[in-house]
């Protein structure tokens, strides 16, 4: 008992401790801008290669490898700009975290992989085990509702397994054959394939999704903090402009893209890169003009689990006009 | 006595108060319920949790892990602390192997299991592997703290075997194998819901409040942790009551 007091004294005192330190940055002429070291990042390439400032703004891009890396930068409003799952938006959002949808780059880039040859339905899946990251992410969420309405119960039919954490561990592990059946997206999928020419994307989700709503995956979304955006709107359409210019670029460019990408550390490999680009599906879309799909991608997944969302849809304020 | 018992569990209830005061006046500070839920709102979240239907089964789950682990390592633990409380180089052979199992970061166990194991596995071998060790030290310590000289006494005495085991060895290491067991439940329990954490059984604590953190549903994170605190303290509670029948009977 004794232990658990002193434990449970320290976290707070740590907390305490956080909290002194809080939210609110010094520097009002500097833009920090979280993206992922994905497709995000890679749409992003062509301004976080050249762009330096935007009317005496300095504009700095930090790159992280996990959603849950960027979350504790948004609830302490240390970023302007960031770029997460769209559920986990709608979450954040919901739950009263400062932040707002501007844009989608990034549409459906997930895949499931397997041997070749060896799936060729959903029915192939039946009695498989497959591996999935992030338990109640995008990914896992996304592939659960396929599995149902291809008449698999997640449950009972299949065997879900979420051991390998992260994006990167998953894809080696499928890269190695440690894994035989694995749910992922891009640019990974270019790298496995590379890797193991054994292995190659057996199912779509986002060509299955498209099949089973009638609706594209806004996969991903460009946050813009509110009490920025409340200031600075000519600013934030510059900036929204110039990321629609870097997409335009790098799906009309994918061979200096790709050279760009391997400059910037988002990928290794420049012949993956340049692989990776088309199926990244890559489009941007300005929130205000896609606020009806949004809604219908989240009421989705509302009617799965209300949790996966924060529990409703966002209201109209949730979306930043332009 | 009476009195100092009293005293004590007054001065147990106030210390527990303080923490909830300490909590509530946090939450306060912060005002969002995002970060930092009040007790009360946390304590709503525990009530739904208990009125769950899925409820027996997550915290069934995680508690069968739990004494699986338990058996096994205290079944290990008998025959391997025994043989190394008798035989001095069996002892020697044994303390390097118990003291690297309890050096070694729980989460390096977690990392290597998830690839060595199938999921539903993990959690049970990381409970064996930290509760092992202590058991099993604890035996050996009873075992060697026996008075040499009463069992040169009873040798002399022609005393049987079956009363030497019954009235010189099992009173000197009962006290050593509850305390062991003791601390061995206390990280047992946290290491599984760690394991349940990163390998998401379909059922557990573990994996409920990682769901509950993906959500960002902060109250039910820490309902989840009240959950297991109060498991933890039941069990702590239960071997206490075993362990003083044991030595009135003895």
């Amino acid at each position: 008992m004794k232990h658990y007091i002193n434990s449970g004294l320290f976290i707070f005192l740590l907390f305490l401790v956080s909290c002194g330190s809080g939210p609110g940055k010094g520097n009002s002429n500097v833009v920090e801008v979280a993206t992922l070291r994905g497709p995000s990042a890679i749409s992003m390439v062509h301004m976080l290669d050249s762009l330096k400032t935007i009317e005496n703004k300095k504009v700095n891009f930090l790159i992280k490898n996990e959603p849950l890396q960027i979350r504790p930068l948004l609830f302490q409003e240390k970023v302007e700009f960031a770029v997460v799952p769209t559920n986990m938006a709608s979450i954040l959002y919901n739950k009263g975290v400062n932040y707002k949808l501007a844009a989608v780059p990034v549409w459906g880039t997930l895949y499931l992989f397997g041997e070749r040859g060896e799936i060729n339905s959903w029915n192939d899946l039946n009695g498989k085990k497959i591996h999935l990251m992030a338990k109640g992410m995008t990914p896992d969420v996304m592939f659960r509702y396929l599995l149902e309405k291809n008449n698999i119960d997640p449950k009972e039919d299949v065997k879900l397994d979420y051991s390998f954490p992260t994006h990167i561990e998953l894809a080696n592990a499928v890269a190695s054959g440690k894994a035989e059946l694995g749910v992922i997206s891009e640019p990974l999928v270019s790298m496995v394939i590379n890797k193991n020419n054994k292995v190659e994307p057996v199912l779509s989700l986002n060509e299955e999704w498209k099949k089973q709503t009638g609706i594209e995956i806004p996969q991903t979304a460009l946050l813009v903090n509110k009490n920025f955006a409340a200031e600075n709107s000519q600013w934030i359409n510059r900036f929204l402009e110039k990321y629609d210019q870097s997409v335009g670029w790098i799906n009309n460019n994918p061979r200096n893209g790709a050279r760009l990408i391997v400059k910037n550390n988002i990928l290794e490999n420049e012949k993956v890169a340049y692989q990776s680009i088309p199926r990244c599906n890559m489009n941007f879309r300005y929130a205000c003009d896609i606020r009806d799909l949004v809604a219908d991608y989240l009421e989705i997944f509302h009617n799965m689990n209300p949790d996966i969302i924060g529990g409703k849809l966002p209201d109209e304020n949730f979306y930043y006009k332009k | 006595m009476k009195i100092s018992i009293t005293k004590n569990k007054f001065i147990t209830v106030l210390s527990v108060l303080f923490l909830i005061g300490l909590w509530k006046a946090g939450s306060m500070i912060v005002a969002s319920e995002l970060i930092l839920p009040s007790p009360g709102k946390t304590a709503i979240a525990v009530g739904k949790l208990f009125i769950n239907e899925a409820f027996i089964r997550i915290v069934g789950a995680t508690i069968l892990r739990g004494l699986i682990g338990f058996f096994i390592s205290f079944l290990l633990a008998l025959i391997l602390g025994i043989a190394a409380g008798i035989n001095d180089s069996f002892y020697a052979f044994l303390k390097p192997i118990l003291v690297t199992i309890r050096s070694t970061p729980v989460i390096s166990f977690i990392l290597l299991a998830l690839i060595w194991f199938d999921v539903s596995q993990v959690p049970v071998f990381i409970a064996l592997l930290t509760m092992f060790p202590f058991i099993c030290t604890n035996i050996i310590d009873g075992i060697r703290n026996v008075n040499p000289k009463l069992l040169v006494l009873a040798k002399v005495y022609r005393v049987k075997t079956r009363n030497i085991i019954r009235d010189i060895y099992l009173p000197a290491i009962s006290p050593f194998i509850f305390s062991g067991i003791s601390s061995a439940m206390g990280f047992g329990w946290r290491a599984i819901i760690i394991g349940e954490v990163l390998s998401q059984p379909r059922y557990g604590i573990g994996t409920f409040m990682q769901n509950a953190q993906t959500y960002l549903l902060v109250d039910k994170v820490i309902a989840w942790t009240i959950i297991a605190i109060l498991l933890s303290y039941l069990f702590d509670h239960l071997i206490r009551s075993v362990e003083n029948k044991v030595v009135v009977w003895n």
